[in-house]
Formats: structure tokens, sequence, C-alpha cells
């Protein structure tokens, strides 16, 4: 299921002093919106929250001194070279949004495994995938048809790399035959010898 | 080679080079990046040798972005030149790299093939890097 049950403490100290001292204790500052209830300005587990954001399409059931709050991230900041989270931004979802998650979160679950079955990229599956949902098709139809979709497109990518390369390789063929000839006409350096100038110039 | 077409003024500060990178963190076009760890300032020359390392590896069939530009002057006065009578001539054009930054995208079919192509961009260039792939986003 993409829905996460975490428990949030409301915090009223702010900046980045604040802030830092949450993370030094593992705790990441957050914040709610969204809806009609006044602004949250909350801290959440570190760790639970970071597995709770590698679920797909989560929906995070926060509890925050009692209150139960359906959400979803808004925007995820990390540090860009630990990848550790800093804070997060969450939006509170009504019922309906809630469900129509829900059920993108098990086709995007769905897809993944599909994916794996398939030896596909995840990504690439996940964005078709998305492009499919936003047509409006139904999930099974979406992941299907995505499925599909990627495999082709793998098609295409490896004959466009198999065309090039045989190209290349013809290419070669040709080359090494022309200076061949050159060689044997006259001494004259071969005229492709000029192509390794730019990696010279670009190497030093 | 990379280099600004017409600039505002010719001889700049040097750019700085603390803290970590605020944009251009993720891989947004291709499926695979190269990542910086460190500071540096990377000149158009080390741009061009890692996009042709690549390229030449990958031959055809794939495709590269470079998310970095060379846009800050570097000068140098001449050697055993006296202290004094101005800044010196402009010398190099650099890219002022920071923690976090995705410098060169790449998207190749093949995983292998895509890893050492990378490996040899990185081994031309001045600081330690990462190979970093495409991620779904988490919002």
């Amino acid at each position: 299921m993409s829905k996460v049950e975490i428990s949030a403490q409301s915090r009223d100290t702010f900046g980045k002093g604040s802030a830092r001292q949450l993370r030094r204790e593992g705790r990441i500052p957050a914040v709610i919106y969204g809806g009609e209830d006044p602004v949250r300005h909350i801290s959440i587990n570190g760790h639970d929250l970071d597995q709770a954001l590698k679920v797909a399409q989560v929906v995070l059931e926060v509890d925050v001194d009692g209150d139960k709050i359906n959400a979803a991230p808004r925007q995820v900041q990390r540090d860009p070279v630990k990848r550790t989270l800093e804070h997060v931004d969450l939006l509170v979802l009504s019922a309906k949004e809630v469900r129509e998650r829900l059920v993108v979160g098990a086709a995007v679950n769905k897809a993944t495994t599909r994916a794996d079955e398939e030896g596909l990229e995840h990504v690439q599956v996940i964005t078709v995938l998305h492009e499919y949902l936003d047509e409006g098709l139904e999930p099974d139809e979406a992941i299907e048809k995505a499925i599909e979709t990627v495999h082709e497109q793998v098609k295409e990518a490896e004959a466009a790399a198999a065309a090039a390369a045989a190209a290349e390789a013809a290419k070669e063929v040709a080359a090494a035959e022309e200076g061949g000839d050159a060689g044997e006409a006259s001494d004259a350096p071969a005229e492709d010898s000029g192509d390794d100038a730019p990696a010279e110039e670009g190497g030093e | 080679m990379l280099i600004p077409r017409k600039v505002k003024y010719r001889k700049q500060h040097h750019p700085k080079r603390t803290g970590a990178a605020k944009g251009g963190t993720n891989v947004n076009f291709g499926d695979w990046g190269l990542q910086a760890l460190e500071p540096a300032y990377v000149t158009n020359r080390q741009i061009e040798a890692a996009r042709i390392a690549m390229t030449r590896h990958i031959k055809r069939g794939g495709k590269v972005w470079i998310t970095i530009y060379p846009d800050r002057p570097l000068t140098k006065k001449p050697a055993e030149t006296r202290m004094g009578s101005g800044k010196g001539s402009p010398e190099w054009w650099v890219a002022n790299v920071k923690p976090g930054r995705v410098m060169f995208e790449l998207s190749y079919p093949d995983e292998k093939t895509a890893r050492e192509a990378l490996t040899r961009a990185m081994h031309k260039l001045p600081m330690k890097c990462r190979i970093v792939r495409r991620e779904v986003a988490e919002d």
C-alpha cells in the first residue's frame, strides 16, 4: 500500500539554528499546508520519513499531536551531495485526492514489478505510465500500453545503435581501403588523419 | 570550444568557491549524469576534452548534454613581470562548479558503455565526481 502512517511533533522554533539542532537529533523540519486548516510547522523522524518517501505516490497519514492529517510530499529538499533530507513540504489531501493517489500508487507499484520482470528501466516505464494515466486510461490498460511503448523505444534505440555501429564499421573499412590505395600511390598522409587533431587539442 | 560571444566586462574577480550547488543537482535530460563532489573551476578545454572522450566511446546511438557553461574569465599576469600596472589579461574561461552540480548528462541504451564513457569523461575533469542516474521525482 502507498499509505504510510508517520508521527510528527509540532515545533515553535524557526530559523537555521533550530533547524540544524533538529537535524542533529535525527529529525527533519517540515511544514504542512493546504485545505482550510492553518499552516503547521512540524518535525518528523528522519529515518521514518526517508523510508516513507521511497514508496511511489505515497500518502502520509501524519499524526500531529493526536490529529491525523492525510498529506503528500509537495517539495523534498535534500543535500545535493549526501542526499540526506533537509526539509519537506507536505500538502494536505482531500479524501478524493487520497483515493486517486492510492490508485496511481498501486499502478506504479504494479508497473515497477512488471518492469523488473521484463528487464526494463523503472524510470522509463513510470514516465510513460504517467502520460497514459493523464490521458484517462484505466490503470491496467495504461500499464500494458506503457510496457509495450517502452519495449518499442528500447528496440528502436538498439536498432539505431546497431545501425550506427554498422555504419561506423563500414566507414572504417572504406577509410582503411582508401588509406591503403593512397599509401600505394604516394607517400602523402591519409585524408582522415586530421580527425584526431581536435582530440589532441582538447586533451592538452 | 565553449566561449562567450560577448561579455560586458573583460576582467572579473575570481568566482567564490564556497558552498554547494543551488540548482542543477538532478539528471533532467539524459539517463545518466556526472555529478561533481568537490568545488573546482572547469575550463572550456576540460569540458571539450570530456565531451570528446565521451562521444568517441559511445560512437553513435546516444546523446550528450553539457549542463555547465564556462562564462567566467580568469586572468594571468605574464611571467617575470613586476607587480602593479594593473590586472593581467584574460587567460582562461571557466565554469565555477560547486559540489552536487550535474555537469554532463548522457543517454545511451547500454549501461556498461554509458558508465565507461562517463568514467573516461571523469578522467578529464579536475575534481572528484560520481556517476548518477535519473530518478523518479519524490513528490
